[in-house]
């Protein structure tokens, strides 16, 4: 990228909320049913049916606002836009325009060294969401299938405070972070349970004002977004090089080819004609309500991040990490609570059950291992009846049973070679074995250590402790 | 009121009008409009607009998921369904 | 068995045995089949299944504690969902509508054990002041055939004013009860809005719809409110508040008197409600003179305010999960605007561009905001007459029933014949319209308006004057309009 240029980006994220039932109506929200098997009367806006708004989307509303440190509208209204399009079943879209449930707000954006950056949150306000037009199953035909129709939306917008397309994707991440530890959306992006929308423009680096924007609509993932916006961040700065100018306009991410193309627009017109719905009274939210979302509110990332800092004397980084997914934060915190060492417990975590996490595509809800079972091990660690070697053994046998971390220490004989009688003969062995690595470690050659003591651990079939065989090559080398 | 006028009103409403019911149309739009014009000489500053005449809150429902409804019902009064779906006159995609 | 009896009477009757439910049931539907190609009040006749609910009636009547309408006839304007049976909004775009639900209205009535009859014909989307704007062809005005019953609940207040039905439902947005009501000499509520849930009432307006009764007198409105009131937690407008209760019958009330409004009013019909005034006072209310202001901007702003909530709400005909489709199109906005220019007629259509222009970019300010502001105005005219009055008395209609054709052409005209309804609705009042004299043989009607939710004064008001008074016991004779 040309450094004269600075491109400036603002995301809309759709957030599909984790009722049971839709916004305006009691149908299931439950996804992958037959179609418009999920389609009561008000969804398919049947003449005479009604809304009646959902007060679990509210709650969830309102806990996304105080997790951003939000202004919450004591009363707000629902609107209505106006606009013809066959998944939109009443010819407009109840939503939210001069008065949303949420106002303006803070969202802290950690970056992966554990820095933070505060993204400004414009608003984030209540919708719903549209049905579905299937255009490849009828040869003559489109089909319609309503049963999304109605779901709950939050759609959170952000201010155009990112200044690359790695920000912006790392905002949306954050976004779907802070979601998912609500529990106000499920996170699932392959369902479409969180939708992103960038604007995006570029100006030269010094200016204060902004070019013009294009829009990319329904991004569905993290990467996507991403590449996205680079593609079309280059593509405006080579508009601008040429000497042309950017039009504004609505713009698709084309994943295949990797390019943002422009999209006619789907909708007949942009004069959506909003005004107040009147089948729906203004929504006014008492104190007595917020403070009741209120005591049901999580500890918030950024709480939590800081507590594992002081109380755990964790790296910045590590507790970032740590505090990313609630479910990975609580295991952490019952591990401890098991009598873990917190730096270990975080290791291991964020290391080798990571890892065997992601092998099998699995997140922290459906771990095969117990916080419990993990404390035990790392117990085993601090104590040094385990090498790291050896745990890492442990564990991958824990995972696929429901035995005993000492059971199965006991059974398999994994225990650590504490007898150091035992170790001092294997290292005088390997040393009487290996008298040319000798020399070169005598005349300075230090990095050949490795290789001993990796020789020493292979003949103790992985039981020796590397630091305590370290030790004591250097002592018996006199180096 | 211009043509450009109606015919931009006739889009955003989804209709059309032959010759005759279009002047006519335009005659009528055009009284309307001068007759609410009366709305000018009230004097509303610093009043709110009143969008529901009796004072009442939103109330709100729980969130509960129910069952209450036939699709086969539902779809015996809809022109056009196959396969569970409402069927239009094919939309290209346009990506 | 005789037309015109009133809801006690026949309560009476069914119970004492004198006929039974299926031979009311039969007696109404002989009266619709005399009458109705004349009058064209009913859109649909349901004589079948009306017969077999009116056996289940008797049956229920056969028990010790029936329901308080049981075995008695009601007709539904043709906007309330039937389950099973259609639903026109006597248009073309729903012409062979069948809801697969039965509006709050309808299920409670049903429950009350009343006995649809059928669906009564309304102006299209109860758009219309004349009841010429169905879709199903003008209906007639029982005391002159060639007279409009008034509208759109034209269908609802000329089949009870024939002697079609005992009971029968409308709905009132801007006068839509009140004024066929008067202009039929039959009595009809326009409940306070949020009394009567909106559920499966088809919407045109819908900050200012609101159902309500038609009988022949203010008690059977009273027994009907009974059966169609309560709280809907389908309705989100609708008001958590009990029932109607009806002041103690001695109660005397201040009267308010807006001398202003009369000042145009016909001097025929202006000497009807000037004695009616005398009868309050001599049964003992006090009369004092009030002030409504903004009356004419308030037609306005209704018809702003009115004609931009349906723009949206019958955006939903298109084609697509109901009512009319065209049966050729190109592509998908041929097919919607196909679909819709031939569902609709011209009123409909002329409603929704208003609408459609007022809540534009660029208009919305000067027309739909400036609107909502003269509503509150209005209203809060409403409520501080009210602090000093419990009700007010004033006309409904500046004239009797006119002739078929004679506004047609003329959209505003039209419009103004909702000049004393429509401030009522704009400010969400209660309102009992009533019979109060003659002006040439046609009916002449007053109304009574309340504070919200003061249903029980209005009607105790209305009682009050039908026991002094027997304007709402005059029928028409009908000669001319049977054809048997
Ligand atoms: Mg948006
Ligand atoms: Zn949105």
């Amino acid at each position: 990228m040309s450094s004269k240029w600075e491109p400036v980006v603002g995301i809309e994220v759709h957030v599909q909320l984790a009722t049971r039932s839709k916004i305006f109506s009691s149908t299931s929200v439950e996804f992958g049913a037959e179609p418009n098997k999920r389609a009561n009367l008000i969804d398919v806006a049947m003449p005479g049916a009604l809304p009646v708004l959902n007060e679990e989307a509210v709650t969830m509303a309102v806990k996304f606002g105080l997790a951003i440190d939000a202004e919450i509208a004591e009363r707000c209204v629902f609107d209505r836009k106006n606009y013809f399009y066959p998944d939109l079943p009443k010819g407009y879209q109840i939503s939210q325009f001069e008065s949303p449930i949420v106002g303006r707000g803070q969202l802290s954006v950690f970056r992966e060294d554990g820095s933070v950056r505060q993204i400004g949150i414009t608003r984030a306000h209540l919708e719903e969401d549209a049905g579905k037009s299937v255009h490849d199953r009828f040869s003559e035909s489109t089909g319609i299938d309503l049963n999304r129709a109605g779901t709950p939306l939050l759609e959170i917008v952000t201010e155009p405070d990112m200044r690359s397309a790695a920000e912006a994707a790392a905002c949306f991440r954050q976004i779907h972070s802070l979601v998912s530890w609500l529990g106000i959306c499920d996170g699932n992006l392959a369902e479409g349970s969180m939708r992103c929308d960038a604007n995006v423009s570029v100006r030269r680096v010094g200016d204060t004002s902004f070019g013009e924007r294009t829009e990319i609509k329904n991004i569905n993932s993290f990467r996507f977004v991403e590449r996205a916006l680079n593609y079309e961040i280059e593509r405006q700065i080579d508009i601008l090089e040429a000497g042309g100018e950017v039009v504004r306009e609505t713009r698709h991410y084309d994943a295949d080819r990797d390019m943002t193309l422009s999209m006619r627009s789907k909708e007949l017109s942009d004069d959506y004609r909003y005004f107040p719905d009147p089948d729906l009274l203004p929504l006014r939210l008492s104190s007595e309500f917020l403070d009741r979302v209120r005591s049901t509110m999580p500890e918030l990332p950024q709480q939590k991040l800081e507590r594992f800092i002081t109380d755990y004397s964790l790296a910045q980084s590590v507790a970032v990490r740590l505090t990313r997914d609630s479910n990975l934060a609580s295991y952490f915190e019952s591990t401890i609570a098991s009598g873990a060492d917190p730096h270990l417990a975080a290791n291991w975590l964020l290391g080798e059950v990571a890892a065997a996490l992601n092998r099998e595509e699995k997140d922290y809800t459906d771990t095969p291992v117990s916080s419990a079972q993990l404390a035990d091990l790392i117990k085993r660690i601090q104590d040094k009846t385990l090498s790291s070697t050896l745990a890492k053994e442990v564990l991958e046998l824990i995972w696929t049973s429901d035995d005993s971390v000492d059971d199965i220490i006991e059974r398999q004989g994994l225990r650590q070679l504490d007898d150091a009688d035992e170790v001092r003969t294997l290292v005088e062995r390997i040393i009487v074995d290996h008298p040319d690595q000798v020399e070169q470690i005598r005349s300075g050659a230090t990095k050949v250590m490795g290789f001993l003591v990796g020789q020493v651990m292979k003949a103790s079939q992985g039981k020796a402790d590397p630091r305590q065989v370290s030790d004591l090559l250097k002592r018996m080398l006199n180096i | 009121m211009d043509d450009e006028t109606i015919e931009r009103l006739l889009t955003l409403s989804q209709l059309s009008l032959d010759i005759e019911d279009r002047e006519k149309i335009r005659r009528d739009l055009d009284a309307i409009i001068g007759f609410i014009e009366i709305m000018d000489q009230v004097n509303t500053e610093e009043v709110e607009p009143l969008a529901h005449a009796v004072d009442l809150d939103q109330p709100l429902r729980k969130d509960r998921a129910v069952i209450d409804f036939d699709r086969d019902v539902f779809q015996s009064i809809a022109p056009k369904t196959a396969d569970g779906f409402y069927l239009v006159p094919k939309v290209l995609d346009q990506n | 068995m005789k037309p015109f009896i009133g809801v006690q009477e026949l309560r009476n009757d069914l119970r004492a045995k004198k006929y039974s439910a299926v031979e009311l049931a039969h007696f109404y539907l002989d009266c619709i089949s005399e009458l109705n190609d004349s009058i064209n009040c009913f859109i649909t006749v349901d004589a079948d299944r009306c017969l077999d609910r009116a056996a289940a009636a008797d049956r229920h009547l056969a028990e010790s504690d029936p329901q308080p309408l049981c075995g008695i006839p009601i007709a539904h304007k043709d906007l309330f969902c039937t389950a099973g049976l259609r639903t026109t909004c006597a248009s073309n775009m729903l012409g062979s509508f069948i809801a697969p639900y039965d509006s709050t209205v309808v299920k409670q009535i049903a429950e009350a054990g009343a006995v649809t009859l059928g669906k009564t014909n309304m102006d299209e989307f109860a758009m219309g002041s004349s009841n010429e704007t169905s879709w199903f062809g003008v209906v007639r005005n029982p005391w002159n055939l060639s007279r409009v019953p008034g509208g759109s609940s034209g269908g609802a207040a000329a089949s009870v004013s024939s002697g079609m039905t005992p009971l029968a439902t409308g709905s009132d947005t801007g006068g839509s009860i009140r004024q066929p009501a008067s202009l039929c000499g039959i009595t009809g509520l326009k409940p306070t809005y949020g009394r009567v849930s909106r559920f499966g009432m088809i919407a045109f307006a819908s900050s200012l719809d609101q159902g309500g009764p038609l009988a022949h007198s203010a008690s059977d409105v009273y027994e009907l409110l009974a059966a169609m009131e309560g709280h809907d937690p389908q309705d989100s407008t609708s008001a958590d508040i009990g029932k109607t209760v009806l002041p103690e019958s001695d109660r005397s009330f201040v009267i308010g008197y807006p001398e202003s409004l009369f000042d145009d009013l016909d001097k025929n019909i202006a000497a009807c409600i000037e004695r009616a005034r005398q009868q309050f006072e001599a049964l003992g209310h006090r009369i004092e003179v009030v002030e409504l202001p903004h009356i004419d901007a308030a037609i306005a702003a209704y018809y702003v305010l009115s004609s931009a909530e349906a723009s949206t709400n019958l955006a939903r005909y298109d084609g697509v999960r109901y009512g009319h489709r065209t049966d050729v199109s190109e592509d998908l906005l041929d097919m919607y605007c196909r679909s819709r220019t031939e569902g609709f007629g011209l009123e409909v259509k002329r409603r929704i561009l208003t609408g459609t222009y007022s809540l534009s970019v660029g208009y919305f300010d000067a027309y739909y905001l400036k609107a909502q502001k003269i509503r509150r105005l209005v209203r809060d005219g409403f409520l501080s007459a009210f602090e000093s009055v419990d009700m007010i008395l004033a006309p409904v209609t500046p004239n009797t029933a006119f002739e078929i054709n004679s506004l047609k052409a003329d959209p505003v005209e039209m419009y103004k014949q909702d000049l004393y309804t429509i401030p009522v609705s704009l400010a969400g009042l209660p309102a009992l319209a009533l019979p109060c004299g003659f002006v040439d043989d046609l009916p002449v009607g007053m109304q009574l308006i309340g504070p919200h939710f003061a249903e029980g004064e209005v009607l105790a008001g209305g009682m009050a004057f039908q026991g002094e008074t027997d304007w709402h016991e005059h029928h028409p004779s009908l000669e001319s309009a049977s054809t048997s």
